[in-house]
């Protein structure tokens, strides 16, 4: 008898540290072996997880998914066989286990030590008032919480909320004091320890974040929520500001995406467009981790020209996304096939996606971890961002360029050829690359122009900058059809396209 | 004479302040008598029970308490005045009615408990 209930106990430790283990592994933690929070944004943004055996303050005003938080860490806990404990003090046990299940989450086997004041509390044989409620009820409470750990010795625990001792604490000092002493004792006894505080403005909790490890934010505005840790003892940490979301199934976390930490070995390589004439004006075409901009006017044919580069890259069995902020999906599928690009048939055969992003859905991080996934986890070797301008409105919060900047450079250091599209307002005229001030991130700029000649409009593509090879110095004329992308001979004998004074000269110049 | 020997006789009007009462006295290990109305006090002192002291909560009763203070002052049973707040006036009548000490609520368990003794040692 005694020997399988120690057994059980063994295979019980074992499971736990080999889900210590798998964290570690997964993350980029130090000397230390992690615990899962069961969120994976945030255990990627911890470096693999939380240490062990400490106290962890999760911060928040109301609605912020302190919480649901607390909900991830002890299910995560107890699917590891893990004993896991949660202690409330404000949410009443069958209220709490209710919104777990709304959220889908199974506490069955999670324990539940409900410390919250029950309906009696209220009533005439309850009320009090010759001690303060600190004389009275904290020797229960403490007494409840200890019987609790000694029963089944969790390896995680939850307190929810923590600022609640405060109202059984005569002063500042012994609320200090007991809470140092119940963490100590926790932690002594093995367990990792989450517990969250109610701060405010009137009631600071900055004694709380002294006395834990490590101190993870929650903050949420109208229409942002953001998770931030200023404090982790131990380890190094993803700083910044990272984008949160409260789902119907829970937290997620999208880290701020930092591309140094992003680098993947592959060919230097150039992507032909599949069309003879484009390549001859690129010196060969596009390359593998280069970020190219094309700029020009609306309806002259940006998309179009970078769907022609995913045809090609489809035809080697590479996979493309489109992610469109503007136009919807059936527009550009229509408009590619009139232009003999097969795009449903690439879609079918999964070489092509056409993501259309909704306006203010998500933030830029969210953003930016879905892209990640593509490169990932699908191996997408062409992202093209339909456009700059559209990926800056549609995006949440401030700083669009920034963010684009950190994508950009991610998917360069991944071998990731990335098109941005970029709109110029001005049909003809004086010539501009980009109104927002992108321009300093591409590689290479193609542009498209309008052109009138001869009393007819006319279309012509030229480069502007190629960082790593040459390219023709002259424009050519560009034009959609039914049969796909045409482009002319070197136009040489016109000058004055850049200012939009468009000149026929008798015989090209050559300076020299 | 030990604590347990003692028995301290208790007035309130809310059953739950009794209650707490007793049970850190009793923990304290001295022996309680409680009483939550008029009636109930001068039931207990006519039936002249060994009493060696007694703690007065007087909210929620009328002037009538300093009556029942004369009695205890003229049973010699030692007492203290539990004041629901600061005031001079409740200070100066129960001090005038005989009480030892008016304290404030809410009160400290160590320093009630400290107050007594000294109250059943003179």
């Amino acid at each position: 008898m005694a020997t399988s209930a120690t057994k059980k106990t063994l295979a019980k430790a074992e499971r736990s540290v080999q889900a210590e283990r798998a964290v570690s592994l997964n993350g980029e933690g130090g000397a230390y072996p992690r615990v899962s929070t069961g969120i994976a944004g945030l255990n990627e943004v911890l470096y693999g997880g939380l240490i062990p055996r400490r106290a962890y303050l999760i911060r928040g005003g109301p609605g912020s998914g302190k919480t649901t938080f607390g909900l991830h860490f002890l299910t995560t806990g107890a699917a590891h066989g893990e004993e896991s404990l949660f202690i409330t003090m404000g949410e009443p046990e069958d209220e709490l286990l209710a919104n777990a299940m709304e959220l889908g989450f199974d506490l069955t086997h999670v324990h539940m030590l409900d410390l919250s004041p029950s309906a009696e509390f209220f009533t005439q044989m309850q009320t009090y008032d010759i001690f303060s409620p600190a004389e009275v009820e904290r020797e229960p409470v403490t007494q409840r919480i200890l019987e609790q750990i000694e029963q089944i010795h969790p390896k995680r625990v939850f307190v929810d909320a923590m600022t609640q001792f405060r109202y059984l604490s005569t002063d500042a000092f012994q609320f200090r004091k007991q809470v140092l002493s119940l963490l100590r004792f926790l932690v002594e006894e093995g367990a990792t320890v989450c517990f969250t505080s109610e701060g405010s403005s009137e009631a600071p909790d900055d004694d709380l974040q002294f006395m834990a490890d490590g101190v993870i934010n929650l903050e949420s505005s109208s229409d942002n929520r953001i998770l931030t840790i200023s404090k982790l003892r131990g380890s190094d940490f993803r700083g910044g500001v990272h984008a949160m979301r409260l789902t119907s199934h829970g937290v997620e976390v999208y880290p701020r995406l930092v591309p140094e930490q992003h680098e993947q070995k592959f060919v230097q390589e150039i992507l032909s467009s599949g069309v003879p004439e484009l390549d001859e004006l690129l010196h060969g075409g596009l390359e593998r981790g280069a970020i190219s901009m094309i700029s020009g006017p609306t309806g002259v044919g940006k998309t179009t020209l970078g769907v022609q580069f995913m045809k090609e890259a489809a035809g080697r069995g590479e996979r493309s996304v489109v992610y469109t902020f503007e136009e919807q999906l059936e527009t550009i599928l229509r408009r590619c096939e009139s232009l003999n690009i097969p795009v449903r048939a690439m879609i079918e055969q999964e070489t092509l996606s056409v993501v259309p992003i909704e306006p203010l859905h998500f933030a830029p991080d969210e953003f930016a971890t879905m892209v990640r996934r593509e490169v990932e986890e699908r191996h997408t070797r062409i992202i093209m961002i339909d456009s700059v301008a559209g990926y800056r409105v549609s995006l949440r919060g401030e700083d669009a360029v920034t963010h684009l900047h950190a994508l950009a450079k991610y998917l360069q250091n991944m071998g990731v050829a990335v098109l941005l599209i970029n709109e110029i307002t001005s049909i003809a005229g004086e010539f501009q690359v980009s109104e927002i001030g992108a321009s300093y991130l591409a590689d290479n700029i193609i542009f498209l122009r309008y052109l009138e000649l001869g009393g007819e409009i006319r279309k012509v593509i030229g480069v502007l900058k190629k960082r790593l090879s040459s390219f023709e110095r002259a424009m050519r004329e560009i034009e959609m059809t039914r049969y796909g992308i045409k482009v002319g001979k070197p136009l040489t004998n016109l000058q004055g396209i850049l200012s939009g004074r468009i000149n026929l000269i008798e015989k090209p110049i050559r300076e020299d | 004479m030990p604590d347990s020997a003692y028995t301290i006789l208790l007035v309130s009007h809310l059953p739950r302040n009794l209650q707490l009462l007793a049970e850190f006295l009793e923990k304290e290990g001295y022996t309680t008598l409680s009483a939550s109305s008029y009636g109930e006090f001068d039931r207990l002192l006519d039936q002249r029970l060994p009493i060696h002291g007694a703690l007065v909560d007087i909210a929620g009763f009328n002037a009538d308490i300093w009556m029942r203070c004369e009695r205890l002052r003229a049973a010699s049973i030692p007492f203290l005045v539990v004041s629901p707040q600061q005031s001079a006036a409740i200070q100066r009548a129960g001090l005038a009615h005989g009480a030892r000490s008016v304290m404030v609520k809410p009160l400290v368990v160590k320093e009630l408990i400290s107050v007594i003794k000294s109250i059943l040692e003179v």
